[in-house]
C-alpha cells in the first residue's frame, strides 16, 4: 500500500500541482467544455462523451451496467424499514403496520406501500443493509459518498461521478441535478467544478433566475447584451486571460440556454395536468417528474431529496409516516410506468436511499428511534432483476440474520450499473488516492 | 472628465429631483403599471448605525514608518525582477488605485461620493491616507471577517443545531476591530475554556466537537500551513511525517472536552441538568413539548471547553509501523524541534498553544505572512499556502525573511503588516495581463487578476443598490447571552422554558427571518445584509454560494470559478434588476444630476471607478437617446454584467 502510495507520488505531485493552479486562479488550463462550469477534468482522466459502456471500456474496466442515468431518491430522516418494505406482521415490533402480499408470490412488503406492491416485479429491495452510524449527518454522507465524512476532504457524490467518467449527454444542461434542500451535501467533493449538480431547491419553482423580469423583452435583452459587449471590450482586449474567457464563454451558454427548448425540462408546470396529478401534487410526485423531464433531455443523474422520514413521534398518525409513504408511493409507481412507456426505465436506474433504519421497538412517544444496525433499500430499472428480495433481517427487524451489505456495497452496485469503474484509483487534488464506492462490493443476483 | 464637484454637491442634497418615471425600465403595459409598482415593494433602507464593536484607527504617526518599510520591500523585489528579467507591471491610476483598494481593504467597490472625494482631492499622500482610512473601518472588519470565516470553516450551528457559536463569530469581528495582535489571537482560541458565553475563543474548540485528531490537522493546516492530514491513517506518501508524528502531536489536545459533564455530581449537584430539567417539565405539563426547543436551550447550554488531562491517547488499533504497537499509549511531541516535555501540573494543550505561537517556530510567522500575503497579490511567496513543505520554493526567501522579521519586531500586528504591504509600489500595480502557472514561482511585477469573491461582488452590488446597509446587523450576542444563558445546576423548568420561549420568539431561524422580513428584504425574498451579517452557511442557490461562497465544511471552501447559473442570476437575477428602480442608491444619484452626459459619468463612476471613454460615453448617449428612461437602465445592467465589473484590476 505505502510502496504504491510513494511510487504514484512523483505524478500525483505534477497533477497537483496543476489542480492547484485551477484552484487558485478558478481557471482553465486546457479549455474544456462544459455546461455549468469550463474547468477540465482532472488530468489523468479522460473526460468521456460516449455513452456508459464506451465510457468504461476506455478506462479499461469491463462493463457491468446499461444505465446511462440514474434517479436517487433520497428519504432523509431515516425511513422505518420496519413499517414499509421489511414488515414484521403479528411481532410487537411490527406496530401498526400490516404485511400485504405483492405481486411477486411469496413476497409482502408493508401496507402503507400499495401501489408499489402490485409493481414488486419491478423492485428489488435489500433488507439486510446496515450502517456504522446512527447520527443522521454522518449516516446521510456515508451513504451519499461511501467515505466516513472527515474535516479534511469531501468526497463526490455518485452524480458527479457519472458525470466526471461519462460525462454529459446534454451539452446544454447540468451533468447532475439536486431536487430538494441539499444542504450539506457533498455535491462534486473534491473533483472540478464543472462536474458540480445544479441544486433546485423547489421542484416546483424549476430552476432559477432563467425568466426574465416581465417589462424585459428579448429585443431589449438584446440591446443590452450589445451594450455589454461594447463596454468590455477594452478591459477584455487588455486582459486576455483564460479565466476571463472562460466567463464569455459562460455568458455565451447562459444566453443558449436561456434560448434552448430544454429550459423546458426544469419546467413541471409545462407538463399535462394528467401527468403531473398522477405523479401527485406532493414534493415526492413534483420532485420525481421533474427528475423524468430531465432524464428525459438527458440529464445524467437526478437526486431527489424527500424529507419527513425522522420519526420519533406519533410515527402513524396521519401526517407522518402514512402520509409519506403513501407519497412516496404514488410517485415511485407513476414514474416506474412513466419511464417504462417512454422506452426509458431500460436505461434508467431507480434507487430508494435512506440513511438508516428505526427501531425495532416503538418509543414513549409513539415513535421510532435511530437505528443504524438494519435498514432497507430498493433498485428498480436498467439492469436490475426485479421482483426479488434480498438478505434478511431477523424476526424482530432488529439485526441483519443474512448477507449483511454497507452502504458502500450499495453505492458499488449503483457505481457497476452505471458502468462506473469501482476497482480504478481515482487521485484528488491533494494527491489523496480514492475509489468511486471505496472498497464496496457489488451486491450479487442483482444486476 | 466628470465636473466632480457638481456631482458631490447634488449627492449631498437631500431629496430626489424629477418623478418622471420611477425606475429605468421600459413603461410597463397600459394599465397594468400601479399593479406591478405595488408588486414591486420600497428597498428597505438602514438607519445609518452601524452597530459592530469600535474599531481602533491605525496610528498615524507611524506612517513614515510604514513608508520606509515599504520601500524597502520594493528594493527586495526591484532586486528580484533584475535578477529574474521581470518587468513590473505600469503603476495604477488613482481611480484604479481607489477601486483596487476599497475591494481588497473594505470588501466592496467604493460609494460614488468616496470616489469623487479621492479622485478630487490634491493631497500627495492621499493612497496612504485612505489605505490608512480603510483599515480603520467597519468594512475592513466585515472583510477580514469573511476572510477568516473562510479559513476557520465559520458556521452559526456547527456539528448540529444545539451549538450556538455566534459569540464566537462575534469575537472574530471584535478581534479585527481592535487589532488584536494575531500571537494573542491564535493563543486564546488555543487555550479558551469555558462557555461560549463567558469565553467566546471556545468556539474554535467547538467548531471540532468530537473530531479529535481532525482538530489536529486543521490546526496545523491553518496557523503552520502544514499538511499533516495524510499521517491519521498512514505514513504521508510525499512529505516526512509518520503516522506516529501525527498521533504525538495530537497527543498535547486530545484532552479538549466541548461538552460539560452532565453527570458530574460535584458539577451538578442537582443531578444530570437535561434529565432533571425535562423530567420536572413533562410533570408540570405532560402537554408541553420537551423535544424542541426546550432541549436545545439547555443542550447548547452544556457545551463547554475544558480539559480532561486523564484522557490519554492510544496509537489507533491497526496501527502498522515498527516503531510502535496497536494500542501503545503516546507521547506528545512537536512536529518541529525537540521534545517537550510536560510537568505534572502543567496543561497539555497551553503547552502546545505556546509552541505553536512561538516566533521560534519555524512555520507560524512564515505561514501568517504567507497567508497575508495571497491576500494582498493572489499569490503565496509559497505555492501552495496551506501545503508548506521544507524543499517548498518561495519565490524571493528575502522578501520572506524580511516580512517575518518585521512582523516580529511589530509584536504580530498583522493589519500595520498589511498596511506596509499595501503601501508598496509593487502592490499599487496593474494587475498582471496573462495567465500565470503557480507551479512555477510568480516574481510578483503586481498582482494577480481575480474574480471577486462571492462576498466583495455581493456588497459590491449592495453598495449601488441599498442605503446604509451597513446598519443590518445580526443580533447581538449581549442580547442572546441574557435569553439564553442559564445557571444549568439551579435553573428551574420555568427558568429552561421561558429561555426557550424566549429564543424561540427572538433568535431562532424563524424569528430572524421575520425580523429581516420587516426590517430588510426586498419583495419579499431577497434579504439584503452584507454578507458578514447572513446566516452561515448559506442554503446551496443562495447568490452567495453560486458565486462561490463555500459551505464552511473544509478549510478554504470557497472558489471563484464560474458557472452559468452565475451569469443567469446576473441576467434575471432580483438584485440587478432591484437597482433599477426608484430609491435605489445608484438611480438616486443618476436623478439627482441633469445633463446627461454627468449621468452617464455618475454610472460609470458608481459601477466601474472610471470616467468613461469617448466611445462608450457615446454610445451610451445613443441608448438613452433611443430609449429614454430605460436607456440608463440598459446602460447600468450591461455595465454591471461586464467582466471588468466582475475582476479587480
Amino acid at each position: 500500500m505505502l510502496q504504491a502510495l510513494r511510487r504514484q507520488s512523483s505524478e500525483s505531485r505534477r497533477q497537483f500541482i496543476e489542480s492547484l493552479a485551477r484552484m487558485a486562479f478558478g481557471v482553465a488550463i486546457v479549455p474544456g467544455t462544459s455546461f455549468f462550469s469550463r474547468i477540465p477534468a482532472a488530468a489523468s482522466e479522460p473526460t468521456l462523451t460516449a455513452s456508459a459502456a464506451a465510457g468504461s471500456a476506455a478506462l479499461g474496466v469491463a462493463a457491468a451496467g446499461t444505465a446511462d442515468h440514474a434517479i436517487y431518491i433520497f428519504l432523509s430522516g431515516a425511513m422505518s424499514h420496519i413499517d414499509t418494505f421489511d414488515p414484521k406482521p403479528g411481532q410487537a415490533s411490527g406496530g401498526d403496520t400490516k404485511a400485504i402480499q405483492t405481486s411477486v408470490p411469496g413476497v409482502s412488503i408493508g401496507h402503507h406501500l400499495p401501489l408499489m406492491a402490485k409493481q414488486f416485479q419491478d423492485l428489488a429491495v435489500i433488507r439486510s443493509m446496515t450502517t456504522e452510524t446512527g447520527a443522521h449527518e454522518e449516516g446521510v454522507y456515508l451513504m451519499r459518498t461511501s467515505y466516513k465524512e472527515i474535516g479534511s476532504i469531501r468526497h463526490p457524490f455518485l452524480g458527479a461521478w457519472m458525470t466526471h467518467v461519462h460525462g454529459k449527454l446534454n451539452k446544454n444542461l447540468p451533468g447532475s441535478v439536486i431536487a430538494g434542500n441539499a444542504n450539506r451535501h457533498p455535491g462534486q467533493g473534491y473533483l472540478p467544478a464543472d462536474v458540480a449538480p445544479a441544486p433546485v431547491g423547489d421542484p416546483k419553482a424549476g430552476l432559477q433566475n432563467t425568466k426574465p423580469p416581465k417589462y424585459l423583452d428579448d429585443k431589449n435583452f438584446q440591446v443590452r447584451q450589445r451594450l455589454m459587449g461594447r463596454f468590455e471590450s477594452a478591459f477584455k482586449a487588455k486582459y486576455p486571460l483564460t479565466e476571463v474567457e472562460a466567463y464569455s464563454d459562460y455568458y455565451r451558454e447562459a444566453v443558449r440556454l436561456l434560448k434552448s427548448p430544454d429550459l423546458e425540462a426544469f419546467d413541471i408546470n409545462k407538463e399535462d395536468q394528467k401527468v403531473r396529478d398522477a405523479y401527485g401534487a406532493h414534493r415526492a410526485g413534483q420532485g420525481l417528474l421533474l427528475a423524468r423531464r430531465l432524464i428525459e433531455k438527458k440529464v445524467r443523474f437526478v437526486e431527489v431529496e424527500i424529507g419527513g422520514w425522522d420519526n420519533h413521534n406519533d410515527i402513524y398518525s396521519e401526517n407522518n409516516l402514512v402520509r409519506n409513504a403513501a407519497q412516496l408511493d404514488q410517485a415511485v409507481t407513476t414514474l416506474l410506468q412513466d419511464l417504462k412507456q417512454r422506452g426509458l426505465l431500460q436505461k434508467t436506474l431507480i434507487i430508494l436511499a435512506t440513511e438508516f433504519g428505526r427501531t425495532p421497538q416503538i418509543n414513549q412517544n409513539a415513535g421510532r428511534d435511530h437505528h443504524p444496525a438494519a435498514f432497507s433499500c430498493v433498485l428498480a430499472g436498467a439492469g436490475i432483476r426485479g421482483g426479488q428480495v434480498i438478505g434478511a433481517t431477523d424476526t424482530e427487524g432488529r439485526t441483519v440474520a443474512d448477507s449483511p451489505w454497507l452502504p458502500r456495497d450499495f453505492n458499488a452496485t449503483i457505481a457497476a450499473a452505471c458502468g462506473l469503474p469501482i476497482e480504478k484509483e481515482f487521485t484528488s487534488p491533494s494527491g489523496r488516492p480514492f475509489r468511486i464506492a471505496e472498497s464496496g462490493k457489488p451486491i450479487p443476483g442483482l444486476l | 472628465m466628470l465636473k466632480f464637484s457638481c456631482i458631490l454637491v447634488l449627492a449631498f442634497a437631500a431629496t430626489v429631483c424629477g418623478n418622471a418615471c420611477n425606475a429605468f425600465i421600459q413603461p410597463p403595459p397600459t394599465g397594468t403599471g400601479s399593479n406591478q409598482q405595488k408588486a414591486q415593494g420600497p428597498i428597505p433602507r438602514g438607519d445609518g448605525r452601524i452597530s459592530g464593536p469600535p474599531v481602533k484607527p491605525v496610528d498615524a504617526a507611524r506612517l513614515a514608518a510604514v513608508l520606509t518599510t515599504s520601500k524597502q520591500i520594493d528594493d527586495l523585489l526591484d532586486a528580484l525582477h533584475q535578477r529574474t528579467a521581470t518587468t513590473p507591471n505600469a503603476a495604477l491610476s488613482d481611480s484604479l488605485f481607489c477601486r483596487r483598494a476599497y475591494l481588497q481593504i473594505a470588501g466592496r467597490i467604493p460609494k460614488l461620493q468616496e470616489v469623487g472625494e479621492f479622485v478630487q482631492s490634491k493631497d500627495s499622500a492621499k493612497r496612504s491616507k485612505l489605505i490608512d482610512r480603510l483599515l480603520s473601518s467597519h468594512d475592513h472588519v466585515s472583510h477580514m471577517f469573511n476572510y477568516w470565516g473562510n479559513i476557520l470553516r465559520l458556521q452559526d450551528h456547527p456539528i448540529n443545531n444545539n451549538q450556538i457559536a455566534q459569540p464566537f463569530h462575534e469575537w472574530i469581528k471584535k478581534s479585527v476591530a481592535e487589532n488584536k495582535s494575531w500571537d494573542a489571537f491564535v493563543y486564546e482560541m488555543l487555550t479558551a475554556e469555558g462557555q461560549i458565553w463567558e469565553n467566546p475563543a471556545v468556539g474554535y474548540a467547538m467548531r471540532d466537537t468530537g473530531m479529535d485528531l481532525d482538530y489536529v490537522d486543521n490546526t496545523v493546516q491553518v496557523f503552520l500551513g502544514t499538511q499533516i492530514g495524510c499521517a491519521q491513517c498512514h505514513d504521508h506518501p510525499f512529505d516526512r511525517w509518520t503516522q506516529q508524528d501525527f498521533y504525538q502531536m495530537a497527543a498535547f489536545t486530545y484532552g479538549i472536552q466541548t461538552r460539560a459533564p452532565a453527570g458530574d455530581k460535584n458539577r451538578f449537584t442537582n443531578g444530570n441538568p437535561l434529565n432533571r430539567l425535562r423530567d420536572e417539565m413533562k410533570k408540570q405539563d405532560p402537554n408541553y413539548n420537551v423535544n424542541g426547543t426546550f432541549s436545545r436551550v439547555i443542550n447548547a447550554n452544556l457545551f463547554e471547553v475544558w480539559e480532561n488531562r486523564g484522557r490519554k491517547l492510544k496509537l489507533p488499533h491497526d496501527y502498522q509501523y515498527d516503531n510502535g504497537k496497536p494500542n501503545d499509549p503516546v507521547t506528545a511531541r512537536p512536529i518541529f524541534g525537540e521534545p517537550i516535555p510536560i510537568a505534572k501540573d502543567q496543561s497539555p494543550r497551553v503547552v502546545m498553544a505556546k509552541w505553536l505561537t512561538s516566533p521560534e517556530n519555524p512555520r507560524f510567522t512564515k505561514n501568517i505572512v504567507n497567508r497575508l500575503w495571497k491576500h494582498a497579490f493572489g499569490a503565496g511567496l509559497i505555492e501552495p499556502v496551506n501545503d508548506i513543505r521544507d524543499d517548498s520554493v518561495c519565490a524571493d526567501a528575502a522578501v520572506m525573511d524580511f516580512l517575518c522579521a518585521e512582523l516580529v519586531r511589530l509584536k504580530y500586528d498583522t493589519r500595520e503588516l498589511q498596511r506596509i504591504i499595501y503601501n508598496t509600489k509593487t502592490w499599487q500595480r496593474q494587475a498582471t495581463n496573462h495567465d500565470v502557472d503557480l507551479s512555477q514561482p510568480y516574481y510578483f511585477p503586481g498582482p494577480l487578476l481575480r474574480r471577486m469573491t462571492a462576498e466583495q461582488l455581493w456588497d459590491s452590488l449592495l453598495t449601488l443598490a441599498v442605503y446604509n446597509f451597513e446598519s443590518f446587523t445580526r443580533p447581538s450576542v449581549a442580547d442572546m447571552k441574557q435569553v439564553v444563558d442559564l445557571n444549568l445546576d439551579q435553573a428551574t423548568p420555568a427558568d429552561a422554558r421561558r429561555a426557550a420561549d424566549e429564543f424561540e420568539a427572538r433568535f431562532s431561524s424563524n424569528a430572524q427571518r421575520k425580523i429581516t422580513q420587516e426590517r430588510n428584504t426586498y419583495r419579499g425574498r431577497l434579504t439584503l445584509a452584507r454578507a458578514s451579517e447572513l446566516p452561515l452557511p448559506l442554503p446551496p442557490d443562495h447568490f452567495l454560494r453560486q458565486f462561490g461562497q463555500g459551505d464552511r465544511e473544509l478549510i478554504e471552501a470557497s472558489t471563484t470559478d464560474g458557472s452559468v447559473s452565475q451569469i443567469l442570476t446576473m441576467f434575471n437575477g432580483e438584485i440587478t434588476h432591484m437597482m433599477l428602480n426608484a430609491g435605489s442608491v445608484i438611480y438616486d444619484n443618476v436623478q439627482k444630476v441633469a445633463p446627461v452626459g454627468d449621468r452617464i459619468d455618475v454610472i460609470f463612476y458608481s459601477i466601474l471607478t472610471r470616467p468613461p471613454q469617448k466611445e462608450e460615453e457615446e454610445l451610451a448617449r445613443d441608448e438613452i437617446r433611443n430609449s429614454g428612461a430605460a436607456g440608463y437602465g440598459n446602460v447600468i445592467w450591461a455595465l454591471i454584467n461586464t467582466k471588468e465589473f466582475l475582476f479587480i484590476q
